[in-house]
Order: structure tokens, then C-alpha cells, then sequence
């Protein structure tokens, strides 16, 4: 380098430079620097978009496994009813079967008023003392099922041809024996023993009855030979049927595994900053004393994994509002000062929980100091509104079986958390000198500071599950959240949220 | 007034993500960094569309200063030279020559003394591209040839040539502001 090439050096580089209106860029080039900005932070948003969309199919997926749950357990009872339907519509066939006649063999032998009545469905006997059926045949009118054909097939094969045997003397004599039951009368399950009850068995006991000697498919004990009407089998129908929907009702609720409901409750933000550093004075001095209190509410979808243990996904919005103080020294030049309004003009970027707050001030000198350079310990008051989304992923255990209507539980979980707002605004400033007054500025609030925005946390609460009935439930849980990952750091300092919740919900499970 | 440590917190804040940091690191930066700009700039839109890609790359890149290393000020000037390269290198503007230069003996430094920066930007702002790129680069900001060439994609001897020719321009103009300063004095 000649010494050419070291004046120009000289004079370009290491010139201070001025500001003047040559080179100080146009207003428009700060705001396309902002927009590139925003776009750098709109990549960097990302990974939370990709977390957000996980915890989405996650929720979609268990919406699914709760659909499919739903359609089984809805099939499954239709299915129960359908059996049972079949089963009574197949006995009450049967019961038909074994009396219905031929228009032939019906004409003139059965009291047509009596049968219609349902008074009697005892087998009248024609007035020659010869059963209504001369040949002794059955025939299943409807054969609905194979056991209904199998029966009737084998008590019409066994009395195929056989002159009717019995007689009104006969009859009146099976109504004098003692009642007749199943041996089975203790069924396993209601639906069992209601379908036992049902007009099936008359129709075998009557058809046993009207047939001595013919052993039908189930072992019977001697009984009374009772005659039902047909208001007693509609009667017995519907019970049954009441019995079988009550039944399924409770099936199906021990089946449901897919609620949603929501979530409201008082929250406490509570800040904690870690520091390696606690010198008097430091830059970064906070105070940390107060609680923050909000509120928050929000949505929870939930998955029965078993009678024990739920899963739980929610999407919730809080807001806070808070405040915290920061001191820095600052620097005075009196011979610097203004010289008509005796003040100097700072704008400094105070520290606080929840990152940095612009504070453009004027600290004003009022009366008479010593020395030309002052050092200022200024106390500095900002406050704070934070708001935040959370997607908590949680597993509900009931240790203990259910008493009467309430159950407790504990729940243990993660939550992944979005500041979405957080505004730090200048209250005041206090120079801590007798000599100067704190003035604020226009531009001394407003300000919204990105921090790392994306943090996570662990949860565990403590809450007992009230039954409402009607698929509803309520929850009332005291739960606290510990900050994971930091959300503000500089120096050795940094910040995490923690959080106490009290919260309400209601909750539906719909599948 | 700014304490002490004022740029490194100021640093720190925008690493944690802090817009109004960033606001503040613009507003003491521009300046400088804008007349670098300007130095490789044609014209002052030119530079502004510099200094804009320069900031957005400085935010972009901001967690890769360290401190320790040097001074913020050298570490965004770097990344200014590097956004003004990376366009002049895409647009193929030093690939221009000019034949007027003639060398003139003169006292160079008492002419330069005499003139303003704003004078002495607009010197170099006069030159052709490829001249005004490797004279920048070279006398100002520090670069040796090999450096040049590697940026440039150009062969050291050009580099060396276009300096040459960059010298000789230069002079070629002090000269005639010296001639006119003289008739005006005269």
C-alpha cells in the first residue's frame, strides 16, 4: 500500500463520520429492513407450526380412534338388541307355532274370541274330547331361526302321527301340579334370564304339557301349567326390552372413551430468573417479588385408554398482567446537558422477565450538582401483559375405585406453550438523586419483544372427577406447571415461567 | 449517553429476539454502515437496497457474533462488503474498463486534506464499477488481492490491473479539483 492508498484510507475509514443527510439512509429502508426481519422470524416460527400440526393429528387421530370406538359400540348394541330381538320374535314364533292351526284344524275347534282376548292359549280340545289337532301335527307358522325349527321339527316329529293324548281331565291336572321352572333360572346375565322368561318356554312347557312323554330340547321341572295372555306377553316384551336398552345404556357408557368438554380457571405466573450473578448495581438487576395473577379457559379432548387412565390433549389461551422493576446506572453530563431545558434526552433498553422494554426518557436537572459527570442509579418500573397459547398433553390416573359419584385423580404432563402477546411498558423511572426529575417521553411505552417465544413445560395436578349423569362430568383440579426451556436470556441471566392453576371443567363423553 | 456495555447488551437483546434492540442497533449503525454502502453503490438507491439487505442479514446472522472477536461495527461492515459483492458479482459490472486515467504528478496529500468526505465518497462514486469495487476493497477496507479475486471471481492480475487503473483515475480527478481550486484562488 503506497501512500496514496493510506490518505484515502485514512480519510474514508477511520474518519468519524457525522450524520448528515447524505448518509443517513431514507425512512423506507428501516421499514424494509422490519419486513425482511419479520419474514426471518416468520421462518423461524416453523418448528412451532410443526409442533402445533403434531399436536393437531395427534388430536385428529384420537378423534378417529374415539369414532371408531363409537361405531363398534354402537354396532355391538345394536347387534345385542338385534339378538335379542331375534331371539324373543323367534320364541314368540315358537309359542305361536305350537298352536297355530291350519284354518281347518282351527275351524270350529278354538274358541277364536277367547284366543283373540288372549284369555286362553291353553289347547282346547274339541267337543268329541280329540285334541284341536286331529293329526297331532305342528307347524311352525314362521320359522324365524333354526333353534325355532329345530324345536318344532322335533316335537312335531315326536308327535307326528300320534292321536292326541290328552284330555280336559288332563289339562285340568297339569294346572294343579306345582309350578314348573327352568333349572337355569338363575341366568348370568339379565338379558339371559329375560329372554328365558319369555313366552319360549310356554310354548315348549305347553306343547310338553300337551304331550306327555315328549322330552323338549331344555330339561323342565314340573310346574303349573299357567295361562298367559297376550297382554301379558306384550307386557313381558316391553319389560324386556326396557331391560335390554337400560342394559346397553350402561354398556355403552363403559364403552365411550372419546369426551370433550372445557376448561376455565384463575392462574398465578409466577417468574423465576436464575443468575450466576448478583453483583449491587448490575445491569440486569430484577426484582422479582410479586405474583403475576391471570385467568385462562380453553378446550380438552380426552381418550379412556383403560377404567384407570385417560389421555388428555387441550388447547388453551391465558393472559397475565404483571410488573417488575430493573436498575441501571446512568450517566449525566452536566456540560453536555441542554442548556435551556437543563435536561438530557436517554433511550435505553431496560431488561426485564419478559425481554427487553424501550424506554425513551428525559431525565431533568433541577437544582445545582457537583462534578461535570454524574452516575445515576435509576430504578426502573415496567409493566406487563403476557398472553399465551398452551397445548397440554397429559395423563389422567383414578388410583382409587369409584365411590358414589367423585372419583380423584392426579394427571402428569407436558404442555407446549406459544407467547403470542407480551408487552412490556415503561411505568416509571427513578433516578434515585434528589437533583433530577424523571420525564417520559411519547415513544417511552409500547413496545412488544420477541422472546423465545416456543416454550415447554411439565405439569402435575391434583383434582377430583364428579359424575353429573348424562354422560357429564366435572373436574376440579389445582395444578402446577413448571417451566421447562427459558424464554428470555441475556448475560447470565434468564427467565422461565411458572404457573399455578385452579381450574373448573365439564366435560362430555360423546363416543 | 450509553453505559458501558450498552453494545453488548444491546447485541445480547437482539440474539433473545428483541425488535426494539434491533431498532436501536439500526439506528447506531446506519450511518457508517450506509456510507460503506455507498462507496460500492452507483447511486444512493442502490445503497439503501444494500444497507436494507445488510441489516436483514446482520438480524439473519446475529447469533454468530462473538463478541470476543472483534468489534460489532467490523463484523456488519464485513457483511455490508459482502452484500454489495454478492450483487456488483451477480450483475458482472467490473468485467468495465475505461482508458482516461493518465497519471499526474501532484501533492496528493495536501488536495485530499482539503476536500470533505462527502467529496472524497463521490470521487469514488464517479468510477466504474470494477475500478470503484477493487479500490474499495483494496485501499479501504483491507482486502489483498488473493482475497479480491477469490470474492470477485476474477484473476489477481486484473484485481491488480483494475487498481491500477482505479489510481489513476482517481488522481486523475484530485488533479483537476487541485486546477480548479488554483483558479478559483488565483
Amino acid at each position: 500500500m503506497d501512500r496514496f492508498d493510506e490518505i484515502w484510507r485514512n480519510r474514508v475509514q477511520q474518519e468519524e463520520i457525522e450524520p448528515s443527510l447524505w448518509n443517513t439512509p431514507g425512512e423506507n429502508v428501516w421499514k424494509a429492513v422490519e419486513k425482511g426481519v419479520l419474514m426471518e422470524k416468520r421462518r423461524r416460527r416453523k418448528p412451532f407450526f410443526f409442533l402445533l400440526l403434531g399436536a393437531l393429528a395427534l388430536g385428529a387421530g384420537l378423534l378417529y380412534m374415539g369414532l371408531q370406538n363409537g361405531e363398534i359400540a354402537e354396532k355391538t348394541g345394536l347387534e345385542a338388541e338385534n339378538g335379542v330381538t331375534t331371539s324373543l320374535q323367534s320364541e314368540a314364533f315358537e309359542a305361536e307355532s305350537s298352536f297355530e292351526l291350519t284354518p281347518e284344524e282351527t275351524e270350529g275347534t278354538l274358541d277364536d274370541k277367547a284366543f283373540e282376548t288372549g284369555e286362553l292359549m291353553t289347547p282346547k280340545t274339541s267337543d268329541a274330547g280329540e285334541p284341536s289337532t286331529p293329526n297331532g301335527e305342528m307347524e311352525g307358522a314362521i320359522p324365524t331361526s333354526e333353534s325355532t325349527t329345530t324345536t318344532a321339527e322335533e316335537v312335531a316329529s315326536e308327535i307326528d302321527g300320534q292321536p292326541a293324548a290328552i284330555s280336559e281331565e288332563q289339562t285340568a291336572g297339569l294346572r294343579d301340579q306345582p309350578p314348573l321352572y327352568r333349572e337355569n333360572t338363575s341366568m348370568q346375565s339379565i338379558g339371559e334370564s329375560l329372554i328365558s322368561a319369555d313366552g319360549g318356554f310356554l310354548s315348549k312347557n305347553i306343547v310338553a304339557g300337551i304331550t306327555p312323554g315328549i322330552s323338549t330340547p331344555e330339561k323342565l321341572l314340573p310346574r303349573e301349567l299357567r295361562p298367559f295372555s297376550l297382554s301379558e306377553i306384550d307386557n313381558l316384551q316391553e319389560s324386556i326390552h326396557q331391560r335390554i336398552l337400560s342394559e346397553r345404556e350402561i354398556q355403552t357408557e363403559d364403552l365411550k372413551s372419546f369426551g370433550a368438554g372445557l376448561r376455565t380457571g384463575l392462574a398465578v405466573w409466577s417468574t423465576s430468573v436464575n443468575s450466576t450473578y448478583r453483583e449491587d448495581l448490575a445491569a440486569f438487576d430484577f426484582d422479582f417479588s410479586k405474583r403475576d395473577l391471570g385467568w385462562f379457559a380453553g378446550l380438552e379432548l380426552s381418550y379412556k385408554l383403560n377404567s384407570k387412565l385417560d389421555f388428555s390433549a387441550g388447547f388453551i389461551y391465558e393472559r397475565a398482567t404483571g410488573s417488575s422493576r430493573h436498575n441501571s446506572s446512568l450517566k449525566y453530563g452536566v456540560s453536555t446537558e441542554d442548556q435551556e431545558s437543563h435536561s438530557h434526552d436517554y433511550s435505553e433498553l431496560v431488561a426485564t422477565p419478559f425481554g427487553f422494554a424501550s424506554a425513551d426518557f428525559s431525565l431533568i436537572r433541577n437544582s445545582e450538582v457537583e462534578g461535570d459527570e454524574i452516575e445515576l442509579l435509576a430504578d426502573f418500573e415496567s409493566e406487563h401483559t403476557i398472553e399465551n397459547y398452551s397445548f397440554p398433553l397429559t395423563l389422567r390416573y383414578f388410583p382409587l375405585e369409584r365411590t358414589g359419584n367423585f372419583s380423584p385423580f392426579i394427571t402428569a404432563g407436558v404442555g407446549i406453550n406459544r407467547l403470542s402477546v407480551v408487552q412490556n411498558t415503561l411505568k416509571k423511572v427513578d433516578p434515585g438523586h434528589t437533583a433530577f426529575d424523571f420525564k417520559p417521553l411519547e415513544s417511552n411505552t409500547n413496545l412488544t419483544t420477541e422472546l423465545q417465544q416456543t416454550h415447554i413445560d411439565a405439569r402435575l395436578s391434583l383434582g377430583l372427577n364428579a359424575k353429573l349423569g348424562g354422560n357429564w362430568s366435572a373436574n376440579l383440579s389445582i395444578e402446577y406447571i413448571r417451566g421447562m426451556s427459558k424464554i428470555f436470556e441475556s448475560g447470565p441471566y434468564y427467565s422461565r415461567i411458572n404457573r399455578g392453576w385452579i381450574s373448573i371443567s365439564a366435560q362430555r363423553q360423546l363416543f | 449517553m450509553n453505559s458501558p456495555d450498552a453494545e453488548n447488551k444491546l447485541i445480547e437483546a437482539v440474539k433473545g429476539g428483541s425488535q426494539a434492540a434491533f431498532e436501536q442497533l439500526y439506528k447506531r449503525y446506519k450511518t457508517n454502515l450506509f456510507v460503506v454502502c455507498l462507496r460500492y453503490a452507483k447511486d444512493r438507491s442502490t445503497a439503501e437496497d444494500y444497507l436494507q439487505d445488510t441489516f436483514v442479514k446482520v438480524y439473519k446472522n446475529i447469533e454468530q457474533f462473538d463478541p470476543d472477536k472483534g468489534l460489532f461495527e467490523f463484523w456488519a461492515r464485513r457483511i455490508a462488503i459482502n452484500v454489495c459483492l454478492e450483487d456488483i458479482r451477480s450483475k458482472k459490472l467490473y468485467t468495465l474498463s475505461i482508458s482516461r486515467a493518465e497519471h499526474m504528478e501532484f501533492n496528493e496529500s495536501d488536495a485530499l486534506s482539503k476536500m470533505s468526505t462527502r467529496e472524497l465518497l463521490d470521487m469514488i462514486k464517479t468510477m466504474p464499477v470494477g475500478y470503484r469495487t477493487v479500490f474499495n476493497l483494496y485501499v479501504i477496507d483491507g482486502f489483498s488481492h488473493k482475497e479480491i479475486a477469490e470474492r470477485m471471481g476474477i484473476a489477481v492480475g486484473t484485481s491488480k490491473s483494475q487498481l491500477l487503473k482505479a489510481r489513476k483515475y482517481l488522481q486523475g480527478l484530485i488533479t483537476e479539483q487541485v486546477k480548479v481550486l488554483n483558479q478559483n484562488h488565483g
